[in-house]
């Protein structure tokens, strides 16, 4: 058994992103490189139809408590101190001396980098989207439901359709389904 | 119901709701059928409670609660949550009920005779499909019936009073929310909601983390590791490999393999492999069997501790003293534990709602922000991370090298 094993993707997508902002983008973005087939395991709940994964939640803080994390206050949001998160210098000398362990495969690294590129809130609407489809809800369909599920998010069409049309690509390249 | 008398809800009563509490805690030997049928009873009162206050559910929304009430757990495995995902590697409980109620089974056939419609609407719900929005948080969110029987059944089972509270009390107080999708506390039900809290909290440090249950639980671990280990290298003799078990160790198992084994195939595993020829898998067995269970470290947050070698350091303890660290060298941390307390939601991330009350202006609001001692226990999480080691002497070691 091993003490970090728990944190070695997370840690990987650390290192290769350099740092996220925020607690919710790093959810979204832990779940979407989950359904194109990047071996997270954390488990995600639907309770609002936007995936959640309170053993993910954990591991951040589990993170912290070792040294492996920094959480830095960055900007405030809707009244909220956002935290900007990165590796340690611990973690990051870590990953030095096991090269072989920390290696994400390139395109889950290239996708990592276009994922982080988004904000949490076009996040967010990507990972109700994905839950919807998932549920057999068409793209009409479940554009229809983001807008009614979560309407003080006031999402708009044409970001609707972008995100549509990016998930489409993400999971014909390799959808969590056929990774065996 | 005839869905209790179907083969596969039978099955719940051979397997154990806590897993390896009683190890802890000696009588928690109750099964997920006391607990099956305790949400049952839960929605009942619930649809009573609601239907006094106004609300009437539909007969199907009745029937499908009533059902997933009966058939939420339908899909744990031995022991509940200690082997979950370990012998189905990615396929936990919630899955193996999607399976259950889908393949062709008693329930299945018992499901349809009520509703032909009824198995696909019922694994709607234990997806989150927001057709079945309040249904669906009924049983599962953070005030639901799940919890409610579980925490008062698992605090009367083990003897603590810690997960107790007033469910009487909790249920007058609930109302739906105004979209009514999911259950909402009153203004006047602030403190019984407190109550349900911190039941959640301590049940969940004195009993779910309690850290010689966890201990036990990751030796079983180990020892399910070790023996699918053997098995790839042909090294587990054919007399030691369980008929029932064989699929799981092979690594090739279907919902059939999956229904025909219980907390009595492990039993009885342990039971044959304490005899093994190989050391590691007959003296954990025998640990469990034996109650001769590891020592537990707490770590504590120390940052003059270089992290670098700790692991190898950790390892180094154990060998010298004669031990794989493989199996010998143990974690745990709360993200390994299928339960949860309750924390408030971070930042503005809907997706996690909190539990809601209702203010004195008739606004709902996060418990968090209306209740202090909530806040105190639910605004930031506790860490507690556990190194697990063999014996005393390698205890004392350990302790040295992360407390200096």
């Amino acid at each position: 058994m091993d003490l970090l094993g728990n944190y070695q993707m997370l840690m990987m997508l650390l290192g290769t992103v350099g740092e996220i902002h925020g607690r919710k983008k790093l959810q979204k973005m832990v779940y979407l490189l989950q359904e194109a087939g990047c071996p997270f395991k954390e488990e995600f709940d639907y309770h609002l139809f936007g995936p959640y994964s309170e053993e993910l939640a954990t591991k951040v803080d589990e993170m912290k408590f070792l040294g492996l994390l920094d959480e830095k206050p960055g900007a405030t949001v809707s009244g909220y101190t956002q935290y900007i998160y990165s590796l340690s210098a611990a973690a990051k000398q870590y990953i030095k001396e096991h090269e072989d362990s920390f290696r994400l495969p390139l395109h889950f690294q290239q996708l990592a980098k276009e994922l982080a590129r988004y904000d949490a809130r076009t996040l967010e609407l990507m990972a109700t989207l994905r839950f919807l489809k998932k549920m057999n809800y068409s793209d009409a369909e479940a554009a229809e439901c983001v807008k009614r599920l979560k309407p003080d998010q006031e999402y708009k069409d044409d970001e609707i359709e972008k995100s549509l049309d990016f998930l489409n690509r993400l999971t014909s390249t390799g959808s969590r389904e056929d990774v065996t | 119901m005839s869905l209790v008398a179907t083969k596969e809800f039978q099955r719940l009563r051979r397997i154990r709701q806590l897993g390896l509490s009683f190890l802890t805690y000696h009588g928690a030997e109750h099964s997920r059928f006391a607990h099956s049928l305790g949400v049952f009873h839960l929605f009942v009162r619930l649809e009573a409670e609601l239907e006094r206050k106004g609300f009437q559910f539909s007969e199907e929304e009745k029937l499908l609660g009533r059902c997933l009430g009966l058939l939420h757990d339908i899909g744990h495995g031995p022991l509940s949550h200690v082997l979950e995902g370990i012998m189905t590697p990615g396929k936990k409980h919630e899955a193996w009920a999607i399976e259950i109620i889908t393949a062709p089974t008693e329930i299945r056939c018992v499901l349809e005779s009520l509703d032909p419609g009824l198995p696909k609407k019922i694994c709607q719900v234990l997806q989150g499909d927001p057709q079945w929005q309040l249904v669906k948080n009924i049983i599962s969110s953070q005030l639901d019936i799940d919890r409610m029987d579980y925490l008062l059944r698992d605090a009367l089972m083990t003897g603590t009073s810690y997960g107790h509270f007033d469910l009487t009390r909790l249920l007058a107080v609930l109302e739906l929310n105004d979209r009514q999708t999911s259950l909402i506390v009153n203004n006047k039900g602030l403190m019984a909601a407190e109550q349900f809290v911190f039941a959640r909290y301590y049940a969940y440090w004195q009993i779910y983390f309690h850290k010689t249950t966890r201990g036990a639980e990751k030796i079983l671990q180990a020892i399910w590791k070790r023996a699918r280990e053997l098995f790839s290298r042909d090294s587990l003799p054919p007399d030691l490999i369980p008929v029932s078990l064989r699929p799981f160790l092979a690594g090739g198992w279907d919902w059939n393999h999956y229904l025909s084994i219980d907390d009595s195939d492990i039993w009885m595993a342990l039971k044959i492999w304490q005899d093994s020829p190989d050391p590691i898998l007959s003296d954990l067995s025998r640990r469990i069997l034996y109650r001769e269970l590891f020592k537990p470290i707490e770590m504590v947050e120390n940052p003059s501790v270089n992290l670098l070698d700790l692991p190898e350091k950790l390892k180094e303890v154990v060998r010298s003293s004669g031990y794989d660290p493989e199996y010998y060298l143990l974690f745990d941390a709360p993200s390994d534990v299928a339960y949860d307390y309750y924390t408030s939601p971070e930042e503005e991330d809907t997706s996690k709602p909190p539990i809601w009350v209702v203010d004195k202006s008739g606004t709902p609001r996060d418990i968090t922000k209306l209740s202090e001692p909530i806040h105190a226990i639910a605004g930031k999480r506790k860490i507690v991370k556990y190194i697990y080691v063999p014996d005393e002497k390698c205890r004392r070691e350990v302790e040295k090298i992360i407390r200096k």
